[in-house]
């Protein structure tokens, strides 16, 4: 997604100006000359600041008679079958946040790497042993080797 | 200081650095030759299994894969025309057309042996500046850091992008994200939104990992999921190795300098290194007219400066803590949490540890000869493995990454954000480095700016008292000065002329 330089400067504008009036809003302590709405402070005036040099630039190449565009989708995501597989990576990782407590590491992700591999199109030959082999090694590497805690569920406790 | 680099060097060679390090750099040439996944991207994902090593086999692992990564991109760049790691993009042409020529030998056995002799000219040059630096600086006080961070920031900006507008808002939001968490002044949480787990600010692992990650595998699942296979012979590599040596000993040692000082500037990669270097050649070259066309020269200057700016890169890492690019940014998060904090000390305090590091470094680019020669006669193999496969894995890794560093879920939603945030800002051509470094930075150069305030009782000329202090802040509001003014001195030019 590409913004053009006027709602991308106004988008900047207005964060600035969300995190200047929520630093304002912080205690202020007596006998500090600088307290910890400073820095903010000065951050948010520096996007503000950005803000406004991409409003005016993309007006003043608005006056010489260009048109550039408010919004333009990248070319990779003209295409659905794209932004789905994006998609199936986003959830992915929602899912798997959602799912590794109640389900256990091993099963969570087994069935996460084959809907993603599957929805990449690979073959279900490679989906299969890769949903099946992956989750077994990492966990032998990251609880057995690293020593890392990995939530366990159905499948851990009958194994382990 | 010999019995320090001996506890050193018998540190580095014990079977579990040596391992490490021989995995990593098998790693690193792997990762590194597929094209779009970056040097950076490889150590992020490495982080977590750092992590839970020693120090030592830690940042060998982080340095080891660096290196060969970065050389490992001329591979797919040579091959394919697509560099494997931006740092090779600077003469993927020059690479390709002796591949069309038929000379593939020529550009990769270049570009491997320049890569060695460059990173280990970098180590060298490291480890004399690096000491050099720490002596001056174990002077410096809040005030001085204060300014070395900001100058560090304003070199990022200046050197990250095409528009220094797009890199200062990337560098805003890399210090938006270091404000979030605890004052440290107060105590007063700053945009946390009431979530505990951001009290602490935002884990820096996570972060990354979505940042060159999660964004990457997004990009290539919308563009790129076909595979292009190589059907180039590669032939015999050491012939050409001895004669680049010998024809171009002067462009490696010029170039293997240079990088090494422009990876020492904050922001400044092996990118901006090899594009420097490869343009610098084309001037210098006795033949400029052979450039484009198929001829090492080129390839020589850029492959030495890449593999060189990578070790110049820890210089202003180890002794001020001020990273000089994405990478050593996360060595620097891997050193902390060793308890080991960057500073001019360092060399009294971790002295065995620093050498140690520099001899994992020399390891590294010396077994990247053989291993290197056996990526390339490999590289036909890994370029097959097809990306819809890939990326799964990648994104497995990434996940359980995230979530092994503080072994809680809200680490994932950090990665899943950051990673939208870093798309969107590729997408919209704003540099993700300067982040990287305001992330890094931020925290730096507020807790030198309070401190200073409490000691000057809120003069803000107490940052001009002290004379290296003072040289320091006017070399930046210098650059800021011309940061501001270089583009409305560059329309004047072009008006007058």
């Amino acid at each position: 997604m590409k913004l053009g330089d006027l709602p991308l400067g106004l988008l900047a504008c207005l964060f600035g100006l969300a995190v200047i009036f929520e630093a304002a809003r912080f205690p202020v302590m007596a006998g500090m000359a600088y307290g910890p709405e400073f820095f903010p402070t000065i951050i948010g005036a520096g996007f503000c600041i950005c803000g406004l040099f991409l409003v005016s630039g993309d007006l003043r190449s608005r006056l010489t008679g260009n048109r550039p565009a408010l919004f333009a989708l990248e070319p990779a995501l003209h295409s659905g079958k794209a932004v789905l597989r994006a998609f199936a990576v986003l959830i992915s990782v929602v899912l798997f946040v959602l799912l590794v407590k109640p389900l256990g590491f091993l099963l969570t992700l087994s069935l996460l790497m084959l809907f993603l591999l599957r929805s990449l199109a690979a073959g279900w030959r490679v989906s299969l042993s890769l949903a099946v082999l992956l989750p077994f090694a990492l966990h032998l590497c990251f609880t057995g080797l690293l020593r890392v805690p990995l939530p366990r569920g159905v499948i851990e406790s009958l194994l382990f | 200081m010999p019995e320090t680099l001996a506890t050193a060097l018998a540190s580095v060679l014990t079977l579990e650095v040596l391992l490490t390090i021989f995995l990593s750099a098998l790693y690193g040439l792997f990762v590194g030759s597929i094209p779009g996944l970056t040097a950076t991207m490889s150590v992020a994902l490495l982080v977590p299994i750092t992590f839970f090593l020693d120090p030592v086999p830690a940042v060998a692992a982080i340095v080891t894969t660096t290196a060969t990564a970065i050389f490992a991109g001329d591979i797919p760049g040579a091959l394919l025309r697509i560099p494997g790691t931006p740092a090779s993009a600077a003469y993927v042409d020059e690479a390709f057309a002796l591949t069309q020529k038929g000379e593939s030998e020529k550009g990769l056995g270049t570009s491997l042996v320049t890569a060695v002799i460059g990173g280990v000219i970098g180590v060298l040059l490291l480890t004399l500046f690096a000491s050099q630096l720490a002596s001056i600086a174990v002077r410096f006080s809040s005030m001085e850091y204060f300014w070395l961070g900001c100058l560090g920031l304003s070199a990022a900006v200046a050197v990250a992008g095409k528009s220094v507008l797009r890199s200062a808002l990337s560098l805003l939001i890399g210090l938006m994200i270091s404000t979030v968490g605890i004052d440290i002044a107060t105590g007063h949480p700053r945009f946390t939104f009431g979530a505990i787990d951001l009290l602490d600010g935002v884990s820096f692992i996570p972060a990354m990992i979505g940042m060159f990650a999660l964004s990457q595998v997004l990009r290539t699942v919308t563009t790129d999921l076909q595979t292009e296979t190589v059907i180039t012979k590669i032939g015999s590599l050491s012939r050409f190795m001895v004669a680049t040596v010998r024809r171009f000993w002067l462009n490696i040692l010029r170039s293997s300098l240079l990088g090494n000082v422009l990876g020492a500037l904050p922001g400044a990669g092996a990118d901006i290194a090899a594009w420097i270097c490869y343009s610098l050649s084309k001037r210098f070259s006795k033949t400029p007219e052979k450039f484009g066309k198929g001829y090492e020269e080129g390839v020589a200057d850029a492959g030495a400066a890449n593999n060189s700016a990578v070790a110049g890169a820890w210089v202003p890492a180890l002794v001020f803590g001020i990273p000089g690019d994405s990478v050593t940014a996360i060595g620097i998060g891997v050193l902390m949490l060793k308890g080991i904090t960057p500073s001019p000390r360092v060399f009294q305090t971790d002295g065995d540890l620093v050498y140690a590091i520099f001899f994992a470094f020399i390891i590294a680019n010396l077994i990247m000869l053989p291993l290197g020669m056996l990526a390339i006669r490999s590289a036909r193999r890994v370029l097959a493995i097809p990306k819809r496969v890939l990326m799964p894995l990648i994104l497995a890794f990434s996940i359980l990454g995230a979530y092994a560093v503080d072994n809680t879920t809200f680490s994932i939603w950090i990665m899943l954000v950051l990673g939208l945030l870093a798309y969107f800002m590729e997408s919209n051509d704003i540099p993700i480095a300067p982040a990287i470094l305001g992330i890094v930075l931020g925290k730096v150069i507020e807790k030198n700016f309070l401190i200073t305030m409490i000691k000057t009782q809120g003069d803000l000329l107490g940052f001009f008292e002290r004379p290296i202090a003072a040289g320091l802040g006017v070399a930046t509001i210098a650059l800021w000065l011309y940061l501001c003014f270089s583009p409305l001195l560059r329309k004047w030019h072009g008006k007058t002329s």
